[in-house]
């Protein structure tokens, strides 16, 4: 893994950096699959800056109990930070509907999920499509911890593009996650966009919810879990808090435990609809 | 301040119920100047499902308002440790279930029983809708009683599941604020899991209430449901037969092996 600054804007760059250099763990699978399986269909949505690899895991094991299982590789994902800085929020929404409507000609009842920011577009493609069975959110990038960063973010993003991560603490989810080594700040200002289109329609999410975050999260807020029980209609908000995971609960210690009990969610759900 | 007699005295028959069933175990506790007929249709529905459940009668309560402002709040934490302790002699999995009042005692029973299975509140009263509460620390050593509120069920047929007395007991209340202090302190300790019931109607607690239990809870998992078609009495409202079921597929999820 190597950490790299780029400085400049992404389209004036004299020597743009070969890709791969910026993408960890380039040797995963980051396309975006459409899995047959039975009536019921999961969409998931992977996370900021990373590939569908981050989902990867739990559709798999999702499709080996029969689902459904299809996942886009969103906008400006997987190719390079500067690629993905002339991204929008819509297209990345967009993308999310297509993959939707996909999705449910197929599929007699379709419930939507992501991690992080995927999480902020499963539950836009809830509120747009009140049709949707369930919504399972993980660590949805509702509140960043950091207030001042996002405040940064939007008024950096001007003139760095591109900045550093900050060192995160190492986790099993290192070997499983695919993404850029960067963060793309000109996205970042786009998913706080986004962020606050979720959080103003809110109150129109009428399905369940389940929430699963870990304890060691250190980029999304602790809060979310509550703000979503409470300003969300959704009736029924399910919290699961992994005791030993970071953010990406998909992909940490716990994953399999993640799964279970996302697949019982769905199983509830769909038994109490039908 | 001179009280109206018939208010004054408990006007329906408080009855608190022993409902005999399988190994798996709920207590049920009512909430501030209640009785367990506040608890009796979920009660009833969760013995139907094949569970032991038993509703006390917290001290102070069914009697009358001078009673009540006799109670601190640690006598009504007693008797809900004493309920629960009976309970968990002869089931070998407790719940444990509260309204209003009765869920900050649940929590209480949460935090010093890790064994408790699993623990449900409707309508957690941390904190009270009326600002005027918070004056009752100070109004308790002079006003003995004030009237209580107009009632806020969806459902007024429900009304016969309440009763109660007509007045609240300020001494009481003051008691249940320092309640409340404790309880919000053993929050992150309650590590069992957890169902929260409000309603999105309920004037009697604070809309933040639910919410903040939600966010200072130990709990590993937490379900929340929210109801938009019910008042403060929750158990017993319109929406009451959705509380019973969702209620009964949570104890039924988390007793396991022993269910």
């Amino acid at each position: 893994m190597r950490e790299q600054v780029v400085s400049g804007g992404g389209r004036f760059m004299r020597s743009r950096p070969k890709h791969t250099s910026l993408i960890q763990n380039p040797h995963l699978d980051g396309a975006p699959f459409f899995w047959h399986g039975g009536p019921v269909g999961i969409l998931l949505f992977h996370g900021f800056a990373t590939t569908t690899s981050e989902v990867r895991l739990l559709a798999r094991f999702l499709h080996g109990q029969g689902y459904t299982v299809a996942a886009p590789l969103l906008p400006g994902h997987g190719t390079t930070p500067q690629e993905m800085n002339r991204c929008c929020w819509q297209e990345w929404a967009e993308a999310g509907t297509r993959a939707y409507r996909e999705l449910s000609a197929v599929c007699k009842q379709v419930f939507v999920g992501g991690e992080s920011l995927g999480g902020l577009l499963a539950l836009y493609t809830a509120i747009v499509h009140p049709e949707v069975t369930g919504v399972l959110t993980y660590a949805p990038a509702l509140l960043l911890t950091s207030r001042t960063r996002s405040v940064w973010a939007r008024l950096l993003a001007p003139f760095v593009p591109i900045s550093k991560k900050p060192p995160s603490r190492p986790s099993h989810a290192d070997a499983y996650w695919q993404g850029y080594t960067v963060r793309p700040v000109h996205a970042a200002a786009e998913l706080l966009r986004l962020q606050h289109e979720v959080r103003t329609h809110l109150p129109e999410i009428s399905q369940p919810l389940l929430v699963v975050q870990g304890r060691l999260d250190r980029t999304v807020s602790p809060q979310i879990p509550a703000l979503l029980s409470c300003e969300s209609g959704a009736p029924w908000v399910e919290v699961h808090w992994m005791a030993d995971s970071g953010h990406c609960v998909l992909l940490d210690s716990e994953w399999e435990q993640v799964a279970r009990l996302s697949q019982a969610f769905i199983e509830r759900r769909v038994a109490r609809c039908n | 301040m001179q009280l109206n007699a018939q208010r004054h005295v408990f006007q329906t028959a408080p009855d608190p119920f022993y409902l005999a069933g399988g190994p798996v175990g709920i207590l049920m506790l009512h909430g501030f100047t209640g009785t367990p007929r506040e608890m009796r249709r979920i009660g009833a529905a969760l013995h139907a499902q094949g569970y032991t459940v038993t509703a006390p009668l917290l001290p102070g309560h069914g009697t009358t308002l001078g009673a009540m402002n006799r109670c601190e709040w640690r006598d009504w934490a007693d008797a809900a440790e004493a309920a629960y302790a009976e309970l968990a002699e002869t089931c070998s999995c407790c719940f444990v279930a509260g309204l209003s009042m009765g869920s900050l005692l649940t929590l209480w029973l949460g935090a010093h029983h890790p064994e408790i299975r699993g623990l449900l509140l409707y309508a957690p009263a941390l904190r009270l809708a009326d600002w005027r509460s918070s004056l009752v620390s100070l109004l308790q050593y002079w006003v003995p009683a004030i009237r209580g509120g107009s009632s806020d069920l969806h459902d007024v047929s429900a009304a016969e599941w309440g009763g109660g007395y007509g007045y609240r007991p300020v001494r009481a209340l003051a008691q249940l604020l320092q309640l409340q202090r404790q309880v919000r302190r053993l929050l992150p300790q309650v590590q069992a899991p957890t169902l929260v019931v409000y309603a999105v109607g309920d004037r009697s607690i604070h809309p933040q209430s639910g919410p903040e239990v939600v966010r200072r809870l130990g709990s590993a998992a937490i379900e929340v449901l929210r109801l938009k078609d019910s008042g403060h009495m929750l158990t017993a409202d319109r929406e009451w037969p959705t509380v019973a079921q969702v209620s009964a597929e949570f104890v039924a999820r988390y007793a396991g092996a022993a269910g």
